[in-house]
């Protein structure tokens, strides 16, 4: 029954989700008139840097569906014991309208953020992809992701998240969320908790047309997370918020001072409750043999 | 024989009616009615269609026959395997019928049988797909199955244990020691009760349930299978690898051979209810602590740690009070033979 309180929420978050891409537009204007009086001092080549100007406001919230689904199924007997610590990323990337405008290759109004994934975490792309039917985001990845590693066996990886850009005011925008999951780490003698760090990710626009300068910004990539074809790709400076575009997570660890008692407990109860139970079943054994 | 078959058919339906209920829900809402398993499953048989390891997708941990045996899934329709799943499940209750028959009345078969056919929970875990049908057939087959090291937090008195000891020498030896436990009652059991094999198989279940350490290192399968099997080791490995049956699957091993049980169990209408609180505290006192963790990022591994060793505790005394309160059967053939005689 829990399902059906969703949609209300989802559509509350929708609206949050307005009201922070309006305040985030004039964040954003306030922004592009500083830089623009600071830039105009600047020389001509450095002005040409502005097109590639973008926003990107970034954040991240404990998946709210999650706390229903675990109320749902973790009293309900049907739990599944071994939940991931998740954690929905949000990625707001505004562009200016003048931008888009200012060139035919930019009419694809499609951009791709691409994620560096820390050991700490990782991306399942299973569930990325059921989602896409929900208006999930379009994620890639290149490579097998290993879902079950603890955090020191794991490698980083890279993600591509692909979206459209909707026409908002004079801004282009684009708002994804991106289910991320927390890695079991490795216990520590002096912190209860290890910090995670997911970097700021870079963000590229799709450029239409092969008539482009040999700018280096200009990578080929894929157009889709069906990978068939390539694309052209202008990677974009950014400026993030937070400073720096840098998320930060927090994760419990086990305690090794807990070792020892720990394993003497564990081991105690586990070997008395054998002795209690064979004791129960030889003496029930005892008892029928009387009976017969 | 008539009541039977009006139980079996409400079984069917009420499972088909989820299934179809299941089938709305997945396709208007994000929160899926049916299990994250079950994509599991289709995703492995689509490997399989195509000629490829089931092992390729990610969490796949099972048979390899469960992924062929979907495969139907991929170029019929995904209801397949529900539907599949639905009969056996049905057919598993038919299955409790029978073997009651032979040595209770036909209202005791039949009402037992009702405890499974009608039970929401075996009901709802069908319609969503999950695969608990087989089960008895998965395990005894793989009864030696050591599950591969998962240390995220579980319902296991061990895993904390395991978790902390993780990466050190000693972890190998106290997964070894972990596993003492569980083989010698087994051992005991197997020779106590083997004339009555449904309450064997209860024990079995639930002992290998309570005591599992669920995270087992895929380097003690050679010490495990003591060289006997070189020939499998490979598939072991492979095995150790791949299979992590979770806990809630578990549950529903025992649960589904517990109606077989109950005409022979002499425990009274209190008892049985205060049992079944005590089972149910149990695993609200585990999920607390594994919510706050979960949710607020609370470090609360060392009250997880004892709520899983109460209810390590609560399992052994509600074992300790069937074994005390059932009347086995102690005839020389088992109630499992002769099966055709009833049940043509």
């Amino acid at each position: 029954m829990l399902e059906f309180s969703m949609a209300p929420i989802i559509a509350a978050h929708n609206v949050a989700n307005s009201i922070r891409i309006l305040g985030l537009t004039a964040l954003f204007i306030l922004t592009l008139m500083w830089d623009t009086a600071v830039m105009s001092r600047k020389s001509d080549s450095l002005n040409s840097e502005l097109y590639k100007q973008c926003f990107v406001k970034r954040t991240s919230v404990k998946v709210g569906f999650h706390r229903a689904f675990f109320l749902l199924h973790g009293v309900g007997v049907l739990a599944r014991m071994a939940f991931s610590d998740t954690r929905d990323v949000t990625t707001i990337v505004i562009l200016p309208e003048d931008l888009l405008k200012s060139s035919s290759e930019f009419n694809e109004k499609t951009v791709f953020i691409k994620e560096h994934i820390p050991p700490g975490m990782y991306v399942d792309l299973y569930q990325t992809k059921s989602a896409e039917d929900f208006g999930g985001p379009e994620v890639y990845s290149e490579n097998d992701i290993d879902m079950e590693k603890p955090e020191h066996l794991s490698s980083p990886h890279n993600v591509q998240v692909f979206a459209r850009l909707e026409k908002q005011g004079p801004y282009y925008h684009s708002s994804v969320t991106l289910p991320i999951h927390l890695r079991y780490h490795k216990p520590s003698a002096e912190n209860s908790h290890e910090q995670i760090h997911l970097e700021a990710p870079e963000i590229y626009l799709m450029v239409s047309g092969d008539s482009l300068s040999d700018d280096q910004d200009y990578i080929s990539g894929v157009c889709d997370s069906s990978a068939e074809k390539l694309c052209k790709w202008l990677k974009m400076s950014c400026i993030f918020e937070p400073e720096g575009g840098m998320l930060e997570f927090s994760v419990p660890v086990g305690q090794i001072d807990h070792v020892t008692i720990v394993a003497s407990v564990t081991l105690s109860v586990t070997i008395f409750s054998t002795i209690f139970l064979a004791h129960s079943i030889v003496t029930k054994k005892q008892k029928l043999k009387k009976q017969q | 024989m008539k009541t039977i078959v009006s139980t079996l058919l409400v079984g069917v339906v009420t499972r088909l009616g989820l299934m179809l209920y299941g089938l709305w829900q997945d396709s208007v809402m994000a929160v899926k009615y049916t299990d994250v398993d079950y994509y599991v499953f289709t995703d492995a048989a689509k490997f399989m269609v195509k000629g490829e390891s089931p092992y390729r997708r990610a969490t796949y941990r099972y048979t390899p026959l469960l992924a062929w045996i979907l495969q139907p899934n991929v170029w019929w329709s995904p209801i397949y395997g529900k539907i599949l799943f639905i009969l056996c499940d049905v057919f598993a209750g038919y299955l409790i019928y029978c073997i009651l028959k032979k040595n209770h009345d036909v209202n005791t078969a039949h009402l037992c049988a009702q405890t499974w056919l009608l039970n929401p929970l075996p009901i709802v875990v069908s319609s969503r797909g999950n695969a608990e049908c087989g089960i008895e057939f998965i395990q005894e087959t793989y009864l030696y199955h050591v599950t591969r090291r998962d240390t995220r937090h579980n319902f296991s008195p061990y895993f904390y244990m395991l978790y902390l000891t993780g990466d050190s020498q000693i972890s190998m030896a106290l997964g070894l020691v972990a596993f003492i436990p569980q083989v010698a009652l087994l051992l005991i059991i197997s020779f106590s009760f083997y004339k009555d094999l449904p309450f064997c198989c209860f024990l079995h279940t639930f002992i290998f349930v309570s005591f599992n350490k669920v995270c087992t290192s895929q380097k003690y399968c050679p010490m495990i299978t003591f060289g006997l099997f070189e020939k499998i080791l490979e598939d072991i490995s492979a095995y150790c690898h791949l299979i992590k049956l979770r806990f809630d699957q578990y549950f529903l091993w025992y649960l589904c051979i517990l109606p077989l049980i109950i005409p022979r169990l002499y425990i009274s209408l209190k008892e049985a209810c205060f049992l079944i609180l005590l089972w149910f505290g149990g695993q609200s006192m585990w999920l607390l602590p594994a919510y706050y963790l979960e949710f607020n990022g609370q470090n609360t591994f060392i009250l997880i740690w004892m709520a899983g060793l109460m209810f390590l505790g609560i399992n052994v005394w509600i074992l300790h009070r069937f074994i005390h309160s059932y009347q086995p059967i102690m005839e020389s053939r088992t109630a499992l033979l002769n099966i055709k005689e009833k049940c043509p």
